[in-house]
């Protein structure tokens, strides 16, 4: 007992919950002090366990539902010792201090004879994994527990060798654990590196876009649907724009996150409005449209900005619904890599300026004539080419294949555009233009993931698509079969996600947790009482043992056996094996008669003999016996 | 294909789960538990300090299992096997161990090992093509395989554990076993498990010991049977009754008379008395019963066959040594007629031989008349424990019944029939349910 109480102070003491520990501690204690014990059948220990068991998929249900900070599975490891408590008071105070393995484990339930197993090392071990839930940068959780554990393995070490072995392998396994759990922290740091590199290569890096063009084969995206939006209209939503291209991949030049938004207030310009829902998992990019004035809905939220127009949003719930005022002009310097050509370009860009003749136009004719170039002689298509060189595969889309995704398009018109002297820059984002006559909102999938060129023309930024118009239809035609399946279980998903987002704005979350708390106490106090009521089942610990057996079986202590006891040695004794009714009958006495069928139906049918009846039973023999002394006196 | 696919991927658990249970102590398996789960919450080192726990585990079990290549010992183990139990009635047994090291152990396990044999994929399915279970249940699952695999091994026994075990000392240990069917519980040998310095994991080691104890079908109380047979002509007597030839019990001697044979002067009675001495036979009659087991099994299950066997074990054990012969008929690879009763051989032995009774793959019924025909004017009475009541079994029985013979039916069935469905049932007919054989029995 004595591990079961240190370890359960150190998860008190590592998840800041005394007073929970406290209240264990004393629940555990007082099994030793206490002499009530539950005699409880194998199948009441059964039953207790599967409560246990409902407990504990309610708490997973719940805490995954819920919104929290912490991860729902941190937090069933932290309150993993409240969760097993019942099942080890079950052990503690029944009467053979034992626990049915069938009671943890429903697969051997069925399995002859019933095995039994101590269930306090591990609980204390489960203590002791709990209270590793919390981050501590300290060693001392690592030297609590190797106590901990230590003293769980005490009691098992085996006799066959010295002590000094034991301890001195349990010293080396220190050791080797310390470094060990150093090692597993570097490698994990470096896994966690080469995975974001890795992860980055698909997803929206605000720094680093890495083109899909120089590689083979065919673009394939997914029909996951990243988020929903409330708009009039179908716009394009930007996560980032890069200005440095460098061969395959673009970069932008200003990288470092800041506190200071991007955006300014309209200057008299009218603003429209966005109504974004999406889920999160980690931090994220947001999607926004061009000339945002004001992001709001997201207090509690840190939002961090770049100067190329990029939002990293943390810290947020997994479910956020944010509202964008844009006036879709954005504003904005240039800077000095937005007109930058790498050399090994130049050559086809002449040949298609040669073609292009667009020299002394307005740089908007000119935006306008290299859009128009490309959506008339250019093809959109999934295929990615044969060429796996990035520089020679946008010469060979622009010169032979003439055909391509967003990318080449958005690369090309980006170079082209600066050819012209004009500042541009590759923007990365989503196309929203699916809109779902269900939900009466636009749908953003994974394949709506676009790119395309931004200008910088007469002060603002404009968007130049370049991408032929039938590109989403391409893409649409991409679909799985499964998708109408898929989109309707997201859309209930969702629906679920929106409806528990609105019930977290308008209760107190700390509300919620006590209603919960409450159910979860009740089902206790019903649990404890139907134990409690089984009070046949109820017996004393060893020293009361003596007492309170005669009276396992109802009716035993009926005083007609004082009677019985009173006549024995005499002619009127009950004969062996004699019933009690053919025993009266022998003597013919009423009174006893009378008695006797009290007696028979406190014997057999207790539940119906009222405590009036009882009395009456008691009172009669004593009048009996007092009877029957007067006649001995006589 | 698939299916065999599975039930190769079915011994390879099967091996490992008991790998692991053999080998890793309770503790073991609790550390094994931590170890994994504080695995899977420690994967993040930033999320939560679980990874500490997880590497300490780690490193203990790991130099448990290495600790292991030094864990050594010596042991010896002799078995006192009864000859006979019974299905699912468990017996006890000794086991004496030996410590042939000269150190004491603390902390030995005891673990019985017995013959097994994977079972193949037709051997499963037709054992689970019997049990007649709707479509979607007839996937044979892993609990499926590891409990035919277990009636395959014909017995149950825990791990016993030896407290102490003193150098170069015998201590004797009593196992108990639940056979879970007939025939031979064959024993291997026995694995003695010691346990590590931290208690963590147990090397085995193996004590070959061969041995083999017989169980025989459960046994179930019968009513007595009022079979009223005449006695009949048992040509050569009871010592012959079993064989072939012709032959007469011996009676007394008496003077020669003429007309003697010569075969019948006892000739030492003649040197001591110096006239001619004879022995008189005498034929004998006595009562004389067949027990017919139908042993064509078919697409029945195997609890009705076993059913069968018991009932049949059930008739044998009812009879009275000293009052009849009893000849036991079957067929298996040919038609089989044992004898036992009066002096011949015990009515136990017939138990030995329903305890190896296997079902029979083809219809042999045929045979099985044609061997009942044959010695049906030997028999007073004539009991017939079937399995089915098709045409050709009821033909047979109605033919023996106007032979005259007493006979008695016993049907076996699954809780379907009832004796209103059987047309023209013999005087002594029988249905016995699977479900209730012992009451069937008993309110003969």
């Amino acid at each position: 007992m004595m591990i079961n109480l240190l370890t359960l102070f150190a998860w008190g003491w590592f998840n800041q919950h005394w007073i929970v520990a406290a209240i264990l501690s004393l629940l555990i204690v007082n099994s030793a002090l206490t002499p009530w014990k539950w005699a409880l059948k194998v199948e009441q220990f059964y039953r207790i366990g599967d409560f246990v068991t409902v407990l504990f998929v309610v708490a997973i249900v719940y805490f995954s539902l819920a919104h929290n900070e912490q991860r729902p599975v941190f937090i069933i490891l932290e309150w993993l010792p409240v969760f097993f408590l019942p099942v080890l008071l079950l052990q503690l105070y029944s009467a053979n201090n034992q626990l049915p393995m069938g009671t943890l484990f429903y697969s051997v339930r069925k399995r002859e004879p019933v095995n039994y197993l101590d269930f306090r090392l591990p609980y204390a071990a489960i203590c002791l994994l709990a209270a590793g839930a919390v981050k501590d940068a300290s060693l001392t959780y690592f030297m609590v527990s190797i106590i901990g554990f230590s003293g769980i393995l005490w009691t098992v070490r085996s006799k066959n060798n010295a002590l000094i072995l034991w301890f001195l392998v349990m010293v080396g396994a220190t050791g080797l654990s310390y470094w060990g759990q150093q090692s597993l922290r570097h490698f994990h740091q470096l896994a966690e590196e080469k995975a974001i590199e890795w992860i980055t290569q698909w997803h929206a890096d605000p720094f680093r876009s890495q083109t899909s063009i120089g590689d083979i084969g065919e673009l394939k995206l997914s029909d996951k649907i990243e988020f929903r939006v409330d708009a009039t209209e179908p716009l394009l939503l930007m996560q980032a724009s890069y200005d440095r291209y460098l061969g395959a991949s673009w970069l932008a030049s200003m990288r470092i996150f800041n506190d200071r938004p991007n955006y300014v207030a309209p200057d008299n310009r009218p603003v429209k409005q966005l109504n974004v829902f999406q889920s999160l998992k980690h931090a994220t990019i947001l999607a926004l449209p061009a000339g945002v004035a004001a992001i709001k809905g997201l207090a509690g939220a840190t939002l961090q900005y770049t100067p190329l127009g990029a939002v990293k949003l943390s810290d947020a719930p997994d479910f956020v619904n944010y509202q964008i005022d844009y006036t879709g002009q954005q504003t904005g310097k240039v800077w000095e890599f937005d007109l930058e050509i790498p050399p090994q370009h130049q050559g086809w860009i002449v040949t298609i300026k040669q073609e292009l003749k667009l020299e002394q136009q307005s740089p908007q004719a000119i935006a306008q004539a290299i859009k128009q170039y490309f959506q008339t002689q250019y093809y959109y298509t999934l295929f990615l080419g044969k060429e796996s060189d990035a520089n020679k595969a946008l010469e060979d889309f622009m010169l032979k294949r003439k055909a391509g995704h967003c990318e080449y398009f958005a690369v090309a018109s980006v170079l082209l555009l600066r050819s012209y002297g004009i500042p541009a820059r590759l923007a990365n984002g989503y196309a929203v233009q699916e809109y779902s006559d269900v939900e009466q909102l636009y749908i953003v999938r994974r394949r709506h993931a676009h790119a395309w060129a931004i200008a910088h023309i007469e002060g603002v930024w404009r968007a130049v698509d370049a991408t032929p118009a039938q590109w989403l239809d391409i893409e649409e035609q991409q679909a799985e079969l499964w998708q109408p399946v898929y989109d309707f279980f997201s859309a209930a998903y969702f629906k679920y996600k929106q409806w528990r987002y609105q019930q977290a704005m308008i209760e107190e979350e700390s509300d919620d947790t006590l209603l919960w708390l409450s159910v979860d106490a009740v089902l206790l106090i019903i649990l404890v009482w139907r134990l409690y009521v089984t009070r046949h089942l109820l017996q004393t610990n060893n020293q009361f043992n003596s007492k309170v057996s005669r009276y396992d079986e109802p009716g035993q202590d009926s005083e007609l056996y004082l009677i019985e006891q009173a006549l024995a040695m005499t002619a009127q004794a009950r004969r062996e094996n004699e019933s009690v009714a053919v025993w009266v009958q022998r003597l013919d006495d009423p009174t006893l008669i009378d008695i006797a069928k009290m007696h028979y139906q406190y014997r057999f049918d207790s539940g119906a003999f009222s405590s009036d009846r009882r009395r009456e039973l008691k009172q009669s023999v004593q009048r009996w016996l007092k009877k029957d002394d007067a006649i001995n006196r006589v | 294909m698939l299916t065999r696919w599975v039930l190769r991927q079915y011994a390879q658990i099967f091996r490992l789960s008991r790998w692991m249970r053999v080998h890793f102590t309770a503790m073991g398996h609790l550390c094994l538990a931590v170890w994994l789960i504080s695995g899977i919450f420690g994967i993040d080192t930033k999320a939560s300090n679980s990874y500490q726990l997880f590497v300490f585990v780690n490193t203990l079990l790991v130099l448990a299992l290495l600790g292991s290549v030094f864990n050594r010992f010596k042991a010896g183990i002799k078995r006192q096997l009864p000859r006979y139990a019974t299905v699912g009635e468990p017996f006890t047994y000794k086991v004496f161990v030996s410590n042939r090291t000269d150190k004491n152990y603390h902390g030995l396990v005891y673990i019985e090992h017995l013959n097994e044999v994977f079972p193949g994929y037709q051997a499963l399915a037709d054992f689970y093509q019997r049990q007649h279970k709707p479509w979607y249940r007839r996937a044979i699952s892993f609990r499926l395989w590891r409990r035919y695999l277990m009636y395959l091994r014909g017995g149950y026994m825990g791990e016993q554990p030896l407290s102490v075990l003193a150098a170069q000392q015998t201590e004797g240990i009593k196992i108990r076993c639940t056979p879970l069917r007939r025939g031979k519980l064959n024993f291997a040998g026995a694995y003695i498990a010691k346990p590590d310095l931290l208690g963590l994991f147990r090397r085995l080691y193996f004590v070959p010991e061969v041995q083999s104890c017989l169980v025989l079908p459960k046994r179930y109380e019968v009513a007595a049977l009022n079979l009223t047979g005449n006695r009949q002509y048992q040509s050569g007597g009871v010592n012959l009754a079993n064989s072939v030839g012709d032959s007469s019990e011996f009676m007394s001697l008496r003077e020669y008379r003429q007309g003697d044979a010569l075969n019948h002067i006892h000739w030492k009675s003649f040197a001591r008395h110096g006239r001619l001495i004879v022995k008189e036979y005498q034929d004998e009659y006595f009562v004389r019963r067949a027990l017919l087991l139908d042993t064509y099994q078919g697409a029945l299950a195997n609890e009705l066959f076993e059913a069968a066997v018991s009932v049949a074990a059930s008739l044998v054990m009812s009879e009275r040594q000293q009052d009849a012969l009893l000849d036991l008929m079957f067929v298996g690879q040919q038609a089989y007629r044992f004898t036992a009763g009066r002096g011949v051989d015990h009515l136990p032995h017939l138990q030995e031989v329903l305890a190896a009774v296997q079902p029979s793959d083809a219809e042999f019924f045929g045979r099985l008349k044609k061997s009942v025909l044959e010695h049906s004017q030997q028999c007073s009475s004539l009991i017939c424990v079937l399995l089915h009541w098709d045409q050709e079994r009821q033909d047979f029985i109605r033919y023996l019944i106007t032979q005259g013979g007493p006979l008695a039916v016993f049907l076996i069935h699954d809780g379907t029939l009832t004796l209103e469905q059987i047309a023209q049932p013999p005087e002594h007919f029988y249905l016995i349910n699977v479900q209730q054989i012992a009451e069937d029995l008993a309110a003969l």
